[in-house]
């Protein structure tokens, strides 16, 4: 399994256009996701669940997956959520 | 008179009679619950029928709105078959045997409970998005149809609602409803955003709307104050109708161009350049008609790239989101030519012994258009996959110059649908996987094709009347050439009679004629384009402002007269001393 903490720095947090981009990119992996905020997670794939943990821009979640290509994963998710990926 | 004070989340002026709908309560009786898997199995059906429904609303908002606001639905898409919600209401199926209708009401509200506790407003506005697909789901799972669609309401209406929801906004009807008062909502709400790109006035938390606004009671609607002003005196109704007055006067008028009598006519922009968008906006064009794409194409050695194209597409496209943009396909050829298609090189291939590319002594008869594009596949597939990686920044449309019949709309369909087809299999997934359908237009600027005009509309989705080619085709006289300069008279009545059947064969079928020769922009002419029933005028940006108000003193009835009359005339004298006799007094 790997993991890693993540400063969120997209403007928006993971509100619903974010969070679907979000769970689109982690459905993109083999390896089973986890986002966790404090004592709250989510799994990656549901939008649902990574907007209940209402991320915001600052807040520091941490990126866990575990599977065949759990590195890449946890790389380009951490990548997303510290980049502006809703502004595409 | 009497004002309500709610908040304007949605700015624009509308005034209507109002339409009440009340809250979706009035859902006939579930069936008696079946066993566990007949109720899984309706569920299934629902979320099917429910995915299928969003998936058109978002295409339908992608084509309106723009591709932001389509993520909207693409968004709820997600949240449909999000484990929390269709994993939880199967789970309350198959686990605890509930009835599939019962199970939907508990995941919804357990759902929206939970969004609603959360301390961030936005996020707290999902709770109205789950609602959304809870209410569209039961209505699936009870066979009723989407409100917005059942209610078939009058012409000239607000709709006044406890709440709206993304997808009501989504299926308005703008010609006919046109505005929305609610009791509750939130100015960043995904309803609200919606109704904001599509220019919907939206006045939100009016307390009390359903049960102080009577049906049929004519409201003015004003989006950016938040009021609703209820029966107004006619010192109102002038002073709002001043206000539209006011920005005549200033230039920056993009009220729409309507006769005494309602009928739309809608006036757009002919442009040649990325830059010239922004001429068209400030003249209050309501779209684009034309985006002739020559300038890509001529004076420079090689043609232009396909990143270029789409460079130069896209940034036309935003700029004049959500309003659409008919991009013609190239016309090289006629009068205008490119060097690197001359070279001997590449015309060898397409020569015959006779005809150079330029075809010396006739060009405006020769290879051009769509004739062109034909026979130079490879460049036209690299500009209709730029026009198409471009579509999803705004309200594209393709036109195609100097069609003939049916064959050269087909064997550009199947082009268009093989580059589609390709763009898919190097697409990232659900987001952009479905480019929806880019709506295909017909130039109608050859005699066949005004001939042929009731077989082109079949085929096509609108058809655009280029009366200039028309004109020097069907009078035999080239507009480059003074000498024949008496004889070119768009205003003939042997155009005018084609122009007439081609509108007519376009409104027969259900699609819409526009014109975007430059008598689109005579005035004088305007009468008679709206007797014939013509949606769109396209024409030099600056030109817009004085057509306008030519259509405003007008009421279609009576320019159907005027255009039997001038369709009568056995010459163009005839046609022009009639529109100034007319026009005169």
């Amino acid at each position: 399994m790997v993991s890693r903490a993540v400063t969120i720095l997209n403007r928006t947090g993971l509100h619903a256009r974010p969070a679907a981009l979000f769970a689109q990119a982690a459905g993109r992996f083999s390896s089973a996701v986890r986002v966790l905020k404090g004592s709250q997670q989510a799994d990656a794939r549901s939008v649902l669940a990574l907007m209940l943990l209402a991320a915001g821009q600052g807040m520091e979640v941490t990126i866990e997956a575990e599977g065949e290509d759990e590195e890449a994963a946890v790389a380009a998710l951490a990548e997303m959520l510290q980049s502006d990926f809703d502004q595409a | 008179m009497f004002v309500l004070k709610g908040i304007g989340a949605s700015a624009g002026i509308a005034a209507g009679r109002v339409v009440a709908r009340a809250a979706d309560t009035a859902l006939p009786a579930e069936p008696p619950p079946g066993d566990r898997r007949q109720e899984a199995a309706r569920f299934a059906a629902a979320l099917a029928e429910s995915r299928r429904q969003l998936t058109e609303i978002a295409q339908a908002v992608r084509r309106q709105a723009g591709e932001r606001e389509a993520q909207i639905f693409a968004a709820h898409l997600a949240m449909l078959e999000d484990p929390l919600l269709a994993g939880a209401i199967r789970a309350y199926i198959e686990r605890d045997g509930l009835a599939a209708g019962q199970a939907v009401e508990r995941a919804v509200a357990e759902l929206a409970a939970r969004f609603l506790a959360l301390p961030d407003a936005l996020l707290r506005s999902r709770a109205d998005d789950i609602r959304d697909l809870g209410a569209r789901l039961l209505r699936n799972l009870r066979g009723r149809a989407d409100p917005a669609h059942a209610a078939g309401h009058a012409a000239g209406a607000v709709l006044c609602a406890e709440d709206t929801t993304p997808s009501e906004i989504a299926s308005l009807d703008t010609e006919q409803e046109l505005g929305v008062v609610t009791e509750r909502g939130a100015v960043n709400s995904h309803a609200a955003i919606l109704a904001r790109a599509l220019g919907i006035p939206l006045v939100i938390g009016v307390s009390g709307a359903l049960s102080r606004l009577r049906a049929g009671e004519l409201v003015i609607v004003d989006g950016a104050s938040g009021e609703v002003l209820v029966e107004p005196d006619q010192e109102t109704l002038a002073r709002y109708a001043g206000r539209r007055q006011i920005r005549t006067a200033t230039g920056g008028d993009d009220s729409p161009a309507v006769t005494l009598d309602g009928f739309r006519v809608e006036l757009a922009a002919n442009i040649g350049s990325v830059k010239e968008a922004a001429a068209a906006l400030a003249a209050g064009a309501e779209a684009v008609g034309v985006l002739r794409t020559e300038f890509l194409f001529l004076d420079r050695t090689a043609p232009p790239s396909e990143e270029e194209q789409f460079q130069a597409y896209a940034a036309v496209l935003r700029a004049l989101a959500p309003r659409r943009v008919v991009i013609r396909t190239a016309d090289i050829g006629g009068d205008k030519e490119a060097a690197y298609l001359a070279l001997p090189s590449l015309q060898s291939g397409l020569r015959t012994p006779h005809s150079t590319f330029r075809t010396g002594e006739n060009p405006a008869l020769g290879l051009r258009g769509i004739r062109l594009s034909l026979r130079q596949e490879e460049m036209f597939r690299t500009q209709l996959r730029a026009l198409l990686r471009a579509a999803p920044f705004g309200n594209l449309a393709i036109l195609l110059p100097m069609v003939c019949d049916v064959s050269e709309v087909r064997r550009t369909k199947e082009l268009i649908g093989s580059v589609q087809a390709d763009l898919q299999r190097f697409d990232l997934g659900p987001w952009t996987s479905d480019l929806g359908r880019v709506s295909v237009g017909v130039m109608v600027e050859t005699p066949a094709a005004a001939v042929l005009a009731a077989e082109l509309a079949e085929q096509a989705d609108f058809l655009s009347i280029g009366t200039n080619d028309l004109t020097q085709y069907v009078l035999a006289a080239d507009r480059t050439d003074q000498a024949v300069a008496e004889w070119y008279q768009p205003l003939h009545p042997a155009v005018l009679r084609l122009v007439a059947t081609t509108v007519d064969a376009a409104n027969r079928a259900g699609k819409w004629a526009a014109i975007c020769g430059e008598v689109a922009a005579d005035a004088l002419a305007a009468p008679l384009f709206v007797g014939m029933g013509v949606r769109e005028l396209s024409m030099a940006p600056a030109s817009i402002p004085a057509v306008k108000q030519a259509i405003r003193r007008w009421r279609k009835a009576d320019a159907e007269v005027l255009l039997s009359e001038a369709l009568k005339s056995k010459e163009a004298a005839e046609v022009i001393e009639l529109l100034s006799r007319l026009t005169a007094d």
